[in-house]
């Protein structure tokens, strides 16, 4: 998923001597023609490769940002005599915008709801073209756009070839940048849990739209240069059948991957020439290999040559061995800055209500820092509530919550996890797309400098290497350094619990809440967990969990807080509640006397 | 006048939106059994289009090419439920997406759209009214001239409404799709088929889709990619109704129709557009649909 | 009528139940117990269809469960009431009563409405709100009609998955008194319970469940005499 096989740098450069010797072993300019297709289609298939590959959101119009590009830079050249070095930017510009709008509706509608949303803006769009004649020409069309030649005629369409491939591998750069950088992570949890994002600090909506612009900037570069190809601009040629392609071309592709845009392009550009007789067909073949594509093969072409990871030394399934326990470096010790011993997260009162359920009900809590706090209570008896109250991911209708002496009752989760605050969850969330390392990076503080850190992947040799060795440093720390590599999908499950463990103490967290840490582990793995928790109180960090192990809950906790009903009902060492008689029958109903 | 001006683009409004209520009848049934739709339900109202213009244009009456073309349709709904949709249900893998079935869908729906272009063609068809044989005059009210078809529209539609709150609420299957709904695991434990309970309803939406196509040629032209036109436009009816109540998609088809009529009244290069921003509008403020839910939406 | 052998189920990755063994005999009422996690409600669903073995049988009756539809499960007898009631909250409470009932084939109009007039004779309380949308009762009545529900089906065996999640104490007393007295009329139940004692109270037969393993099982007046139920909980 993340290995280079080379620096980014000297990718760029065959892609860049590969465009520049295309043009001469082309046998004629239709086949020049061709390679230029094969460009326009990926520059824009990236933008949704972004978009729907990464962060999971659909758009089924990306025909409306190529047609709005296409206009702008045709008729400010065309009827006002702009020069293409201005009329580019303004079509982006004017792309951008359209995306910006369109992400904020992305924002509000989710889904199938987003994807008639962006076929609805596709559609307009088209309509538009078609009728405002006075501006578009409509179905006649704008004539006389210069042609992107440079000048020279005879070699105009190499000339356009070479402008559009660098503004190909310009693409292929950002595209690459973003998938394989900390933005490619952040967009890919946003896509699977965006709660979860939250969670380690990501503001997400923010994320969201700033994909979609960027989707949409590249829809515009490649609707930018469609009309300088044949100088000519007609309604005809933005039709739903574009945003379709475009579409094909992802997930024929493969969806999320590197290249899959280009293969993608290529693909479909053969295969319209292999069909060319048959062209009346063109739509019935394409939409079934839409269909079959996504029924038989939905990880694309690309997924055919990732090579099978190699699974990790010894099974994933077998004994746990005495593994090396690495030391925590100290550029990673959380931070360690309260008084342990003081009161570190205060609730006071806390309510919440749920569709005419009261869950939580007037709770109050003290949480001393450096200590494991427990929370403990039958089914039902709010203990999630409470957790998802305190990380933020929902809010308390009553009551009002402290942390480190701050107010967070109304502040967002993404907020709460920058203040300090990390949690793991019942139902891991773990992103299966990311290795278990790239995981442990989510939790990781950003550093760098935007510059520099472009030039770093660029460069290829340092690119994150600090950030993946505190990654890796974290997960020898819970003995699991050997899985880096592999997806999450294939630990077992007591090890993707480390997992999530490793990623909420990268976050370097004041106070961390643990939501059944040791749900669903045999013997062996809670101990394992019972151990790493404890190697976290040693480091400082407080520990608020919620369990329903009791052996877990006695032998690890400083405190224990027992709700039933959503009401506290008991607080004290693990010595008081076991013997406390209303904890009894709150558990196991009331004895018969 | 104006007035019966008025009136008559008012009355075919009413009969365009009883295509797009049908249309979104059967997004709302699809939905509530399967939480998924047919993104190519536009192109399934354009084949009805066209097999019933043919139907008509052969010389079959308007009343058996009504019931062979939604017969028809029915089994090509049930034949997309089949491959296109069913078969996405049980991806559960993080990278996969969980909207497949908008793509399947879609190609399917391009694939029909092909089949109509080889035919037909991409020209725009006048599709005989259907009732040729009576030689109806139009009706006079207030001036206006009503046609015929147009009324029949707005009654089937009505009909289809009135037929939907029966199946919903007097039928087993009715009652089964509401437990499905809520959550098919639950329904299976009561003992319900969830298959054939979905089958059923996409059939229903075939129906309907067809329904709507066969009435909606004589309205005005048909052509190959009418589509998805219709698809987005029943789409809004469906999100401002709510995607749970019938009498509310009724309400909104109607008045999106209406409001369509009327914008094109007064300006006909872009009346088509008005509508949408008064939908993009509610929904902005009302996400959920004007109307109150019928159906449980938990899931 | 329902004999489990060496059952293993996983859920995605993880195995919840590890080498289950189980008897549920006609007649009784059979309580499986046991803290959260323990995976109570996995065993249930692997019963009644829901999810699948990974290895190990279940029998019915005599006849394999594996790979049967969960609605032919049902509509054959073995009645599973869902944790959290999951009543369809848009309907009446009468269509609620009626829905399992219809899929069940063989059986006239005149003998359902008798079944019908049977549960509101048994809940009183759900004639006076038969027209009443599902969704607007209380949790106590919400159990009640889960519990309707599933007798009308006629079960074999009718299985509960925790009827007192949610629910105050004396309504908990109240259902499980009823339920006691079902068994006495020839019923057999499978309860599924985190409330040990309250259970065991009314069951013949126990199995306590912990880590997806069965650690104590037995007559259900021996274990409440046990100390090593409580230490099972509590630690």
């Amino acid at each position: 998923m993340s290995a280079n096989f080379a620096a980014p740098w000297i990718r760029y450069v065959i892609f860049a001597l590969v465009v520049a010797v295309f043009p001469t072993l082309a046998p004629n300019a239709y086949v020049i023609n061709l390679g230029q297709e094969v460009a326009i289609l990926a520059i824009g298939a990236a933008g949704l490769n972004l978009l729907l590959g990464l962060s999971g959101q659909i758009s089924l119009g990306q025909v409306g940002f190529f047609a709005l590009a296409a206009y702008c830079t045709a008729i400010l050249s065309a009827r006002l005599s702009w020069p293409l070095w201005l009329t580019f930017p303004a079509a982006l510009v004017v792309a951008g915008l359209a995306g910006l709008v369109m992400g904020l509706v992305a924002l509000r509608a989710r889904t199938h709801f987003l994807a008639m949303a962006t076929l609805a803006f596709g559609l307009i769009a088209a309509i538009l073209a078609q009728r405002w004649i006075s501006l578009t020409g409509g179905s006649m069309g704008i004539a006389g756009v210069p042609l992107l030649n440079w000048g020279q005629f005879r070699a105009g369409p190499t000339n356009f070839f070479w402008t559009i491939g660098a503004a190909l591998i310009l693409t292929q750069i950002v595209s690459d940048f973003t998938i394989e950088s900390r933005s490619g992570r952040i967009l890919r949890s946003i896509k699977e849990s965006e709660s979860f994002a939250a969670t380690v600090g990501v503001n997400a909506p923010l994320w969201r739209v700033g994909v979609f612009v960027l989707s949409a900037v590249l829809a515009g570069l490649s609707g930018a240069f469609f009309p300088h190809q044949s100088g000519f601009v007609s309604s005809d040629a933005f039709t739903l059948d574009r945003s379709l392609s475009l579409l094909i071309v992802v997930i024929v592709g493969g969806l999320g991957s590197r290249y899959g845009h280009l293969i993608g392009a290529v693909f479909v550009v053969l295969l319209g020439e292999a069909i060319a007789g048959l062209y009346e067909y063109a739509n019935f073949i394409f939409g079934g290999l839409l269909l079959a594509v996504m029924l038989f093969l939905p990880r694309g072409i690309a997924s055919l040559t990732t090579i099978v990871r190699r699974r990790g030394e010894g099974s994933a399934e077998g004994r746990l061995e005495s593994r090396s326990r690495g030391r925590l470096p100290s550029t990673l010790a959380p931070i360690a800055d309260w008084e342990p011993g003081e009161p570190i997260l205060l609730l006071d009162g806390v309510t919440k209500r749920y569709a005419g359920v009261t869950a939580v009900n007037d709770v109050s809590m003290v949480v001393k820092s450096g200590t494991v706090h427990a929370l403990i209570g039958p089914n039902g008896a709010g203990k999630s509530s409470l957790i998802n109250v305190i990380a933020g991911l929902t809010y308390a209708d009553r009551g009002s919550i402290i942390f480190a002496e701050r107010d967070v009752t109304r502040a967002s989760a993404y907020r709460r996890a920058r203040l300090g605050i990390a949690r793991t969850f019942q139902n891991l969330q773990l992103i299966g797309g990311l290795s278990v390392l790239e995981n442990v990076m989510l939790g990781l503080p950003r550093r760098d400098k935007a510059v520099a850190y472009f030039l770093r992947w660029l460069g290829g040799r340092s690119f994150e290497a600090e950030q993946r060795n505190q990654a890796f440093a974290l997960l020898e720390f819970f003995g699991i350094g050997r899985y880096a590599a592999l997806s999450p999908d294939e630990l077992p499950y007591g090890h993707r619990k480390l997992v999530e463990l490793a990623r909420a103490l990268a976050q370097q967290p004041r106070l961390i809440l643990l939501d059944e840490p040791v749900a669903g582990l045999n013997e062996e793995e809670a101990v394992e967990i019972v151990q790493a928790v404890r190697s976290l109180r040693a480091l400082g960090v407080t520990a608020v969990l919620v369990e329903h192990d009791m052996g877990f809950v006695m032998s690890l906790s400083d405190r224990i807080t027992v709700l039933d009903y959503g009401r506290k009902i008991a607080d004290g060492s693990p010595e008081e509640i076991r013997r406390d008689q209303s904890v009894i029958n709150a558990y196991l109903g009331v004895p018969a006397s | 006048m104006f007035g019966s001006d008025l009136l008559q683009v008012v009355l075919s409004g009413i009969a365009l939106g009883g295509t797009y209520t049908l249309l979104a009848l059967g997004m709302f049934v699809t939905y509530a059994a399967s939480r998924a739709m047919n993104f190519g339900q536009g192109d399934f109202l354009a084949v009805a289009a066209f097999l019933g213009m043919a139907a008509m244009t052969i010389g079959i009456s308007g009343a058996v090419a009504f019931v062979g073309v939604c017969a028809a349709v029915a089994a090509l709904a049930m034949a997309v439920e089949r491959i296109a949709i069913r078969p996405l249900e049980r991806r559960g893998d993080g990278e996969s997406l969980n909207v497949g079935w908008i793509l399947t869908t879609l190609g399917f729906g391009l694939m029909l759209q092909n089949v109509i272009t080889i035919v037909w063609g991409k020209s725009r068809y006048y599709s005989p009214p259907l009732f040729t044989s009576k030689n109806l005059a139009p009706l006079h009210v207030f001036g206006a001239a009503l046609q015929v078809d147009e009324l029949i529209v707005a009654a089937v539609s009505l009909a289809a409404v009135a037929g939907f709150y029966f199946a919903l609420n007097r039928t087993n299957w009715g009652r089964n799709l509401a437990a499905v709904s809520f959550d098919p695991a639950t329904a299976s434990l009561l003992g319900i088929d969830v298959r054939r309970t979905i089958t059923i309803a996409y059939a229903i939406m075939g129906a309907a889709t067809a329904a709507g196509g066969v009435l909606v040629g004589p309205l005005g032209t048909v052509q190959s990619h009418m589509g998805p036109l219709f698809l987005v436009k029943s789409f809004s009816v469906v999100a401002v109704g709510g995607l749970v109540n019938p009498l509310g998609v009724l309400i909104a088809g109607f008045g999106f129709g209406v409001v369509e009529a009327l914008s094109n009244f007064f300006d006909s290069t872009f009346g088509d557009l008005y509508p949408f921003l008064i939908v993009f509008g509610c929904l902005i403020v009302w996400p959920t649909g004007l109307f109150k839910k019928r159906l449980s939406d938990v899931r | 009528m329902i004999q489990v052998r060496n059952l293993h189920v996983e859920i995605g990755r993880s195995r919840i139940l590890k080498g289950i063994d189980l008897d549920v005999r006609s007649g009784q009422l059979v309580a499986l117990v046991g803290a959260n996690g323990a995976g109570k409600t996995t065993l249930i669903r692997a019963l009644s269809g829901l999810l699948s073995a990974r290895a190990g049988t279940i029998l019915f009756c005599g006849a394999p469960v594996d790979a049967k539809a969960p609605h032919l499960l049902a509509r054959a007898g073995l009645v599973h009431v869902p944790q959290g009631r999951r009543i369809i909250a848009d309907l009446t409470v009468e269509e609620n009563l009626l829905i399992g009932s219809n899929q069940i084939p063989h059986v006239s109009a005149s003998s359902r409405k008798g079944l019908l007039d049977g549960e509101y004779r048994r809940f009183p309380a759900l004639w006076e709100r038969r027209r009443v949308i599902a969704g607007a009762l209380s949790g106590g009545e919400q159990q009640m009609l889960a519990i309707s529900r599933g007798l009308m089906m006629l079960p074999k065996v009718l299985m509960l998955d925790e009827p007192s999640l949610g629910l105050a104490p004396r309504v908990v007393e109240t259902i499980l008194r009823m339920l006691r007295s079902l068994v006495e009329d020839g019923l057999t139940v499978l309860l599924v319970e985190q409330a040990a004692y309250s259970a065991l109270r009314v069951a013949d037969h126990a199995y306590v469940l912990r880590g997806g393993r069965v650690i104590l099982a037995g007559p259900s007046a021996v274990l409440l005499a046990d100390p090593a139920l409580l230490q099972s909980y509590l630690g």
